[in-house]
Parts: structure tokens; C-alpha cells; sequence
């Protein structure tokens, strides 16, 4: 990991707000949970055109938090596929096909948080899916990923907890998460760099010592 | 006559920005100008209200100070306001009771009672709901307890105000109403909304706000 540029990454407003502020995410979840999103009701005739231009920002928020989960995702994992060229993206239709969970749509990743993405590696077929979720409600983000070799088995499990220091291992799933308190937003932003050093060297040791066994 | 909307006019309603969006979400919902908005609130955790815990905490609201208590008359006339109801400028005989028992043996949610300037009795039945179906027997005998009042005098008028209180209308909900036409639906949003924009700041502080962000989080799962 040679790229030390990375300084903190900061949420939008509109995210951050929506984060931090409870009456902003009250108002936005009342918002876009509206079941009747094509009629509204139960308003005053004076409340019409507040209610769209509200709706309006209810949707800024929720696209501003897909963008940001792609720009997050981006920021934390880029150093450690620059480190790996033989790991290539799977092609988004690809990966639908497999039984990985991946759904890309709007109203999946406002309501999970999660951006998933899988990379095949072109020396064995093994697979790595690489992920950020971030938790609203906590104000934090967790990295995530699971190795796999060419038939679908994970390579690192409970057994590896040594190799993985800030990492917690989720059996159900057989995805690594980094540690909650590593990845805390403080005043919309966190410092990258930071979790780099934390949470994500020894994951490059491991894999390069992996590729050199 | 028709004409192309100017581009820059077009990009000033694509383009709002965060803050003037915030400000439309602010004024819809009223929690711009009010700190002690329940939206400001979480919810109480851990713990989802019954109905009858809703009601009876929304009357104690209104009878904890006892009825001579200008803070039990304020509280009465924001409540009234919320539901819709003109409140008189000198509100007396005050009385709010939860799941008021009448003679059928049924229970009225929440019944309330007072009387107007010119000293006329006034009352009104609200059936609470949070998605139960509503039954057109149950709201006539609620009309029937809430019309037949003894301390109704002659020239007492005032036919009684009866409210469904519900999340949203529902089309199950339509024949009880079209058989009970003098009852009105009213939702949880504009009561709960209202309540917080006509509550006297003193009064929304502490458990209330928590209270109230409580009942909109059991009628809208939010």
C-alpha cells in the first residue's frame, strides 16, 4: 500500500444530517415510506407543494447514501486492488447469477447499507467479495470481505482469527467484518488512512503471503 | 397557452439545494421552529405500546394537574385543536377518561368532556385505532352513550364530536363510516403533528416528546 494521499473522507450534508440529526431522518423515513407514492394523502391543500419538494430531498438523501457507499467502498478497498491485478471485477450481471446475495436496486441498498462487490481472480478462480456497510443509526461503517477458492469454500475462517486482528468472523455468513469502533464517523467524517493502517494491512499480508505460499 | 419552461427555471426546481430542501421538510412537518418537536425525539426503546397504554397516557396528559389547573386547561385546548375541534376561549368542566366503560359493556378509547363559553355541554368519543377493523355496531353505541349524556340541559345542542383515530383510512374501514356518517377519520400524523405544533413549549418536554415519538413509531412503524 504505497497511495498515503487518502485524507478523511467526509459525508454529504445530506447524509451527515440525516445521520446525526433525528429529526431529519424521522421526516425522511416518513418520506420515502409513504406506501401511497403516487397519491398522496392525509395533507392540507397548502402542504401539496412542501410535500414534494420535502420528498424531493427525502430522495437526495437516499441517492447521496448510494453514492456514498460506492465512493466508501472506493476509498477503502482501491489500495488493495491496485495491490492485486489478477483479481478482476466480476461482471455486474455475472454476479447476480451467482448465489452471492448481491442486489444492486435503490430500495436494497438504502435498507441494507451494503455495497457488495465480487472479483475473480485469474491465476486459480478464486473469488473475493469485497464489501462497506454502513449503519446509520450508529453512525459507523464496517468493511467486510470473504475469500473463496475456486469451489465456492471460504479460505479464511474462525481458524485464522490470528491473521485477522480487527476483523470479527460471522459464521452464518462467512464474511470478516472490521471492528464497529474502527470505522466511527466523527462530525460526518473518518479518517481513511487510519483504517487503512488498522483494519486493512493485515488482510494485504495475508493475501500476498497466500499468493507467495 | 402553452410554453416551454424557461432551462434556468427547470434547473432551479431539479437542483434545490440540501438547505432549502431540509427547510420544505422542516415546514411540512413542523419540527423547524420547535427544538422540542418530537421528531427531535427517539423513540422510547425496547418497548411497544398497547393501545390502551397510548390512551391512558394521553389522558393522564390531561387530567395530571387536576381540572381547576391552568396547565390541564391549555393542555385541553391544544388536545381539542389537534383533533380538530374549535376549542371555547374559557374552557371549564373538564373530564378525560380512557377506555371509558359505558353501559353495552363496551370501552370508548378516549372520552372527553366540556363545557363551551355560554356554559353548553360539549363531548367527544374518540375510537383509538392502530389497525384493527372498525365495527359499525361499536360507533353507534358510542354515539348513542356520547348523545344521551345526563348532564346534556335543554338547549345543550352541541351534537357530540366522534373520531376515528387511525394510522390511514382503509377501504375496510369504509362501510362502518358510510354507516356512521357523523363520525370523522382523523389520522395518527395530523393529531400527533398537530398536537406538537399547538403544545405550549412546557408542556412538550421530557417523557411527552418521547411519548408522542412512541405513538408514531407504533402507527407508522417508523
Amino acid at each position: 500500500m504505497s497511495d498515503r494521499k487518502d485524507g478523511p473522507f467526509k459525508l454529504p450534508a445530506s447524509v451527515a444530517d440525516y445521520m446525526n440529526d433525528k429529526a431529519i431522518s424521522t421526516a425522511v423515513d416518513t418520506l420515502l415510506s409513504n406506501p401511497s407514492k403516487h397519491r398522496p394523502s392525509d395533507l392540507k391543500w397548502g402542504d401539496l407543494a412542501d410535500y414534494h419538494a420535502a420528498t424531493l430531498a427525502a430522495l437526495t438523501v437516499k441517492y447521496d447514501f448510494i453514492r456514498c457507499l460506492s465512493d466508501l467502498f472506493g476509498s477503502v478497498w482501491s489500495p488493495l486492488l491496485d495491490d492485486t491485478p489478477e483479481y478482476t471485477l466480476v461482471d455486474l450481471d455475472e454476479a447476480y447469477e451467482w448465489n452471492w446475495g448481491l442486489d444492486f436496486s435503490a430500495d436494497h441498498l438504502w435498507d441494507e447499507g451494503e455495497w457488495v462487490q465480487a472479483y475473480q481472480s485469474q491465476t486459480d478462480n478464486s473469488v473475493l467479495l469485497l464489501g462497506i456497510c454502513i449503519d446509520s443509526t450508529r453512525n459507523r461503517f464496517q468493511a467486510s470481505f470473504c475469500a473463496c477458492d475456486s469451489e465456492g469454500n471460504a479460505k479464511y475462517t474462525e481458524g485464522d482469527k490470528a491473521s485477522f486482528p480487527n476483523w470479527e468472523y460471522d459464521q452464518d455468513t462467512e464474511y470478516w467484518y472490521s471492528k464497529p469502533a474502527l470505522g466511527q464517523f466523527v462530525n460526518g467524517s473518518i479518517d481513511i488512512a487510519n483504517f487503512k493502517d488498522e483494519a486493512l494491512l493485515p488482510i494485504f499480508k495475508t493475501l500476498k503471503d497466500h499468493r507467495q505460499a | 397557452m402553452y410554453r416551454f419552461v424557461n432551462r434556468k427555471e427547470y434547473q432551479s426546481i431539479r437542483l434545490q439545494d440540501w438547505e432549502h430542501g431540509c427547510g420544505h421538510m422542516g415546514k411540512l412537518f413542523g419540527f423547524r421552529e420547535r427544538q422540542d418537536h418530537f421528531f427531535h425525539m427517539a423513540p422510547i426503546p425496547w418497548t411497544t405500546f398497547t393501545e390502551p397504554q397510548i390512551t391512558r397516557r394521553l389522558v393522564h396528559f390531561l387530567t395530571e394537574f387536576g381540572p381547576e389547573s391552568t396547565i390541564t386547561r391549555e393542555r385541553f385546548r391544544c388536545v381539542l385543536q389537534a383533533l380538530g375541534i374549535e376549542p371555547p376561549k374559557k374552557i371549564t368542566h373538564l373530564e378525560a377518561h380512557a377506555e371509558k366503560l359505558i353501559p353495552s359493556g363496551r370501552r370508548i378509547d378516549i372520552y372527553l368532556e366540556w363545557r363551551d363559553d355560554d356554559g353548553r355541554f360539549c363531548n367527544a368519543a374518540i375510537e383509538a385505532k392502530f389497525g384493527h377493523t372498525l365495527t359499525p355496531g361499536q360507533m353507534a353505541e358510542y354515539r348513542k352513550f356520547a348523545t344521551n349524556r345526563p348532564q346534556r340541559r335543554a338547549g345543550d345542542s352541541n351534537p357530540p364530536h366522534l373520531i376515528v383515530l387511525t394510522p390511514a383510512r382503509r377501504s375496510s374501514d369504509l362501510a362502518a363510516m358510510q354507516r356512521n356518517r357523523d363520525w370523522r377519520f382523523m389520522s395518527w400524523r395530523r393529531f400527533l403533528l398537530s398536537l406538537a405544533q399547538f403544545s405550549p413549549t412546557a408542556e412538550m418536554q421530557g417523557d411527552f416528546s418521547s411519548y408522542l415519538r412512541t405513538v408514531w413509531r407504533t402507527a407508522y412503524n417508523l
